[in-house]
């Protein structure tokens, strides 16, 4: 009380909180795409496991019962082919784990979120359920959502923790594809993934 | 007050308002399908939190466990991580999560009904369940044989079902990555992706906990395990808070630990809609179960609910 009572401490305390605020704010600020319990995919490797790379619209979908799981088929619009065979205008079916069915939910932790008309970028390649089907890379860790700011700038946004990455053993500084990628401007991040894709073609 | 102290007073507001929350960090699963968190909205508000209605949830190792780790040393382990969340002590407000913890444990126990044949992921809308923890040893696939995605990346996965309308939990079944991965217990001396510390994750997401925030990095719940590290294996404070804000001490609820429509050894098909019992070619993993599997299975339902029933009078 005595501290507060004093005009210059009260500003001061102020201007020390708001300042340890800040700074823990950034320390604290997520920095990680996470999930169930995963390995973590550095871009390249992102890049590399992908066979589709786009930017798209998640505009409709469908749950429905397979064996004891609920899965959940979500019709994509592409609005951006970055990488792969997909064109803009083209739709594409995902394959995710999860979903309702009447008033039955099931959620497999960690699994790719798709919001209905919310663009996101996603790192695709063939289901191994269903070749005819397209699955997430790395469940939520090839799903990034992507935000327009005030300053009308789309970056990419990837969800902070929805998978308990666990670093490789062969390589226990690697740093996530979120990480790389957060905050990062859409037209850089699309360049950043078509020099990896190029380099992949050249192995 | 001067204009000076109303501004140092706004900052100090602000700061409070601003400044990451240590304290009180989970996050409990809800209802939502379209969830994503973020910086600004880590836990989700618009849905219901799920949330098992029962005072004691059963839970069933799937019999033939894992090459390297016996089903013995499994029911053991899974026993440990359960106890661990109920053993707990809860503070008066878990929100806050300010201390002292002595407000008693959450009201929530788990019983292990015995193993269980079964080896499929499912809820069966019709006929009986099994909260099944199991480990898929020769590919990360589903018990029909059907592969998964993420063989390489995946270490274990949780598979929550419940109620949209209500919250309430319904089934939830763990797999864990053996066929990919060198996960290990104490026996062996060396620590590699550390069974204790997933299971303990994994029985807070099968009790309705989600990711805590990522100020919080050494709880349970925490969405980052490295390899090597045993700091999950037991329940942080915050975790503790997450819990009792779930199952607070105070909570009336009744105790019967069989899954719901009962305890199935055996797989169900798992459609609501056009169950088949036995459907799920469950005999490619696990084979099936005995007239005696299933008496024992009973008989340790009857015992549970005995059990509780004394501990209320």
């Amino acid at each position: 009380m005595a501290l507060l009572r004093s005009r210059f401490p009260l500003a001061l305390a102020s201007a020390l909180a708001a300042a340890t605020a800040l700074v823990g704010s950034v320390v604290y600020a997520p920095h990680e795409a996470h999930a169930s319990v995963m390995l973590t995919l550095t871009l390249p490797e992102l890049v590399d496991k992908s066979d589709t790379i786009v930017v798209a619209l998640p505009k409709s979908k469908v749950s429905k019962w397979e064996g004891g799981r609920i899965v959940t088929y979500t019709t994509i619009a592409i609005d951006t082919a970055i990488a792969g065979a997909a064109k803009a205008g083209d739709t594409m079916v995902v394959r995710t784990l999860g979903g309702v069915v009447d008033d039955i939910g099931q959620i497999a932790h960690g699994e790719a979120v798709l919001p209905l008309d919310k663009p996101i970028m996603l790192f695709l390649r063939p289901s191994l359920a269903s070749s005819k089907m397209l699955s997430v890379v790395g469940m939520a860790q090839g799903a990034m959502a992507l935000e327009t700011g005030t300053d009308k700038i789309t970056r990419v946004n990837p969800h902070p923790m929805d998978l308990v990455l666990v670093p490789k053993p062969s390589d226990p500084k690697a740093v996530s594809a979120s990480t790389t990628l957060t905050g990062k401007p859409l037209p850089d991040a699309i360049k950043d993934i078509r020099t990896l894709w190029a380099a992949r073609a050249k192995k | 007050m001067r204009r000076s102290d109303l501004l140092a007073l706004a900052g100090l507001v602000f700061a409070l308002i601003a400044a990451p929350r240590t304290a009180s960090a989970w996050c409990r699963t809800t209802t939502s399908q379209d969830f994503v968190p973020t910086a600004a909205r880590p836990c989700d508000d618009g849905g219901k939190p799920l949330y098992w209605s029962t005072s004691c949830v059963s839970y069933s190792v799937q019999r033939d466990a894992s090459r390297n780790i016996t089903l013995a040393s499994t029911r053991e382990l899974v026993a440990r991580a359960f106890t661990y969340w109920h053993d707990a002590e809860c503070p008066a407000d878990p929100v806050s999560c300010a201390g002292p913890f002595d407000q008693g444990h959450p009201s929530i126990e788990a019983t292990d009904l015995g193993p269980v044949t079964c080896n499929c992921v499912e809820y069966n809308g019709k006929v009986g369940n099994a909260n099944t923890i199991m480990y898929r040893d020769n590919a990360w696939a589903d018990c029909n044989g059907q592969a998964k995605d993420d063989p390489d990346t995946t270490l274990a996965l949780t598979t929550v079902t419940f109620n949209t309308d209500s919250g309430e939990i319904y089934d939830a079944d763990m797999e864990i990555n053996t066929a990919n991965n060198p996960i290990t217990t104490d026996a062996g001396g060396v620590v590699v992706y550390d069974l204790q510390s997933i299971l303990t994750h994994e029985t807070g997401h099968f009790l309705g906990l989600a990711h805590t925030q990522p100020a919080n990095k050494t709880s349970t719940m925490f969405a980052r395990y490295d390899r090597g590290q045993t700091f999950m294996r037991d329940p942080a404070p915050d975790d503790v808070c997450g819990m009792c804000a779930a199952y607070p001490p105070s909570r009336v609820a009744s105790c019967d630990p069989a899954p719901r429509r009962g305890l199935a050894l055996e797989c169900g098909g798992g459609d609501p809609e056009t169950v088949t019992k036995g459907g799920c070619h469950c005999a490619v993993l696990g084979g099936k179960a005995s007239g005696l599997d299933v008496a024992l299975g009973a008989f340790a339902v009857a015992l549970v609910v005995g059990v509780a029933r004394r501990r209320r009078r």
